[in-house]
């Protein structure tokens, strides 16, 4: 329990001055008074859970707690509490309020631009990922053909392969097909950097399904192709959405790739914009970047919470091979 | 050739070109082709006009012999990935698979969600996040601790000990991707051997000794090597937290590299190129980063070699042991359970398990 406080309190103390810092400065005595109230509550529900059999007991002791703790924040830092930090939402010129205009003429476009950029990248890029290391995953895992062998080890070496070292030759070879600076060539770029794990967790996914499926498919008179889009695909279902999620996430939080490849502030995804922003007013407004941080971190959450379940099972899939 | 056959090779080429063709053309254009690239321009003479005019090993003569930094970086890379590694990555993460399987399922479930979390969350929050509690004034999270609790005055972990500070943040990563796959490991381990040891009598420190740690030598090992060449390349939260300073103390290679490329001048010019949107930054930055990139790209070089080599000893490494694994297996049922045993005490380099595990992009 004790070890899990370093990860959990600073996500906490980003949600709370996110939701309670004002221009200038930042009280710590919330996060303490929270602390205060939260820890005694979480303690005194795990005794009780450790303790007690019956689960309806459980449950009861676990909403008046839940009703108690409730109260004691609101009495104790409600009025603290609002939401001026996430005033980035609907307008665009908050750093020029907090700056002079010389020093920030107009750089920052509205996050809404930034978010859908994002949300264009990592849907784009999840859609092409999913697509080809399918066709890719259930071709390896079905077919004999000849370099099968030869393909699997290229395919292994570069997913091996250090990524990040391109950089510099992806720079130039997107400047000469003048894709740099655009969100579809981050989005290639991306997309050809993550495929070879991908098709390799599909391929384990495909390895799953037994043979029968198809040969009845066939015999029952549907080509290869009918079977693969109508009797395979559905088979791993699972596979797709955990290989869909992965890809997302990890589209949504890049940095270091759209950092160098995309320049124009009109390209800017959330990692960049979020970069910037505490870039330029850290030190003025905690409050303003914590929100935006919260506003970035919440979707790539989201998904995360709600497909758990299908993400422990690509990692088990993928250590199956 | 009869109708039937050539039809039917039609189908297959068809097939191919519909199933593989995609990734293979994403792979070769965006993938491989860069690796060429790159290769090539460390051997030119490629300057700020992007233009190539010899062949020459200057590159490397003057990155051994003139390049000050350099050992540092590398020193600085050393440090970083061994005790990152031998820290986080494989005692900690096997210390928190142990202990989430040892606690009740769903508060196991919960731990493991927790430790996730980083991962899961974008890179630029994380660092965000870690830049708050460092944070030198008295506001920084582990200094409002430092100063009200104890009574010290603050402390400047990130100007002070910012080696400190890079290993604890992809300690912090790194540490459940380990915690994934020992926990699989330790699931698959047949219930009936942790029986049979407590009906001899064993402890739940002799179990871990005698059941557990054995079962999980060839996970360990893997995690070891994977983790220890994603280190060597990632410079993502380094980037992020210290941007490889103060000054240079916490360069490490690769963000060596990435520094040559991109700092020197292109910086200046994609601000520049901001607040200007109207200029021609295009070719500036290109030129800018030629400036230093084949110099980079000659470092880039360099660290993959060294890397492929890393990756060969280690295949090397891998097969003997896994022989040896597989020569005790018998005696051994427990370590058979494991996964990462079954599948690879026959492995070769192809091996599925090795590569479909592996993580791109995870530190």
């Amino acid at each position: 329990m004790v070890v899990s406080v370093p990860i959990i309190l600073p996500y906490f103390w980003m949600v709370v001055i996110a939701f309670t810092a004002r221009t200038g400065g930042v009280g710590s005595d919330v996060l303490w008074t929270a602390c205060a109230v939260i820890v005694p509550a979480v303690l005194v529900y795990s005794l009780v859970h450790m303790s007690v059999a019956s689960r309806g007991l459980r449950l009861a002791t676990g909403l008046v707690l839940l009703a108690i703790a409730g109260t004691l924040l609101v009495a104790l830092v409600g009025e603290r509490l609002h939401l001026d930090n996430f005033r980035f939402l609907w307008r665009a010129d908050f750093v020029e309020e907090l700056r002079s205009k010389a020093t920030s003429g107009a750089q920052f476009p509205s996050v809404w631009k930034a978010f859908f950029n994002s949300l264009a990248l990592a849907v784009s890029q999840t859609v092409i990922i999913l697509t080809v290391a399918s066709l890719a995953g259930y071709y390896i895992s079905r077919f004999a053909f000849r370099g099968r062998n030869a393909f699997l080890q290229g395919l292994l070496v570069l997913h091996a392969f250090p990524a990040m070292t391109l950089i510099i030759p992806i720079f130039l070879m997107l400047y000469w097909i003048h894709l740099l600076d655009t969100i579809v060539g981050v989005m290639l770029v991306l997309a050809a950097i993550e495929l070879p794990f991908y098709v390799f967790v599909m391929k384990g996914f495909f390895d799953g399904v037994p043979w029968d499926i198809e040969m009845s498919a066939m015999t029952d008179g549907a080509t290869r192709r009918q079977a693969f889009r109508l009797v395979v695909l559905p088979q791993v279902r699972v596979g797709l959405i955990a290989v869909a999620v992965f890809a997302f996430i990890r589209a949504w939080e890049e940095y270091i790739f759209v950092r160098t490849f995309l320049i124009e502030n009109t390209n800017w995804v959330m990692s960049l914009y979020l970069f910037w922003v505490a870039d330029d007013v850290m030190g003025v407004d905690y409050g303003i970047v914590a929100a935006v941080a919260v506003f970035y971190v919440l979707p790539s959450l989201l998904l995360y919470v709600f497909c758990q379940k299908y993400l422990t099972q690509m990692t088990i899939g993928g250590i199956k091979g | 050739m009869p109708d039937f056959a050539r039809a039917q090779l039609r189908r297959q080429r068809i097939n191919f070109a519909l199933f593989l063709g995609p990734a293979l053309v994403l792979l070769a254009v965006f993938f491989v082709a860069p690796v060429v690239i790159d290769v090539v321009l460390a051997f030119t003479d490629m300057g700020r006009t992007l233009a190539v005019g010899k062949f020459t090993l200057e590159n490397f003569e003057r990155m051994v012999t003139r390049d000050t930094r350099l050992l540092g970086a590398l020193g600085i890379t050393f440090i970083f990935v061994v005790t990152t590694l031998g820290v986080f990555n494989v005692t900690f993460a096997l210390l928190l698979a142990l202990v989430t399987t040892a606690v009740p399922q769903r508060l196991g479930a919960f731990f493991r969600a927790v430790w996730l979390l980083p991962r899961m969350s974008p890179s630029v929050v994380y660092a965000l996040l870690w830049l708050w509690v460092v944070d030198p004034n008295e506001r920084g999270l582990l200094n409002q601790i430092v100063v009200h609790v104890f009574d010290m005055p603050p402390i400047d972990l990130r100007n002070n000990h910012p080696l400190l500070v890079i290993i604890l943040a992809n300690g912090f990563i790194g540490a459940s991707l380990g915690m994934l796959i020992f926990t699989s490991a330790i699931r698959s381990i047949p219930e009936h051997l942790f029986h049979a040891a407590r009906v001899d009598g064993a402890g739940s420190l002799a179990i871990v000794r005698h059941v557990t740690l054995p079962a999980l030598r060839w996970p360990i090992s893997y995690m070891t090597i994977h983790q220890s060449l994603s280190l060597l390349v990632s410079f993502e939260y380094i980037l992020l937290i210290t941007a490889g300073g103060p000054f240079y103390d916490t360069t490490v290679f690769s963000l060596y590299a990435y520094r040559r490329a991109f700092e020197s001048g292109e910086y200046a010019l994609w601000r520049g190129a901001l607040a200007h949107p109207g200029r021609d930054w295009r070719g500036g930055g290109a030129r800018a980063v030629a400036a230093d990139g084949h110099e980079a790209a000659a470092a880039a070089a360099a660290d993959r070699g060294a890397l492929m080599a890393t990756d060969h000893v280690d295949r090397r490494w891998r097969a003997r042991s896994a022989h040896r694994l597989a020569a005790r297996l018998p005696a051994a049922p427990g370590a058979r359970g494991s996964p990462g045993n079954r599948r690879c005490s026959r492995s070769s380099w192809s091996s599925p398990c090795r590569s479909s595990c592996r993580t791109s992009g995870w530190s």
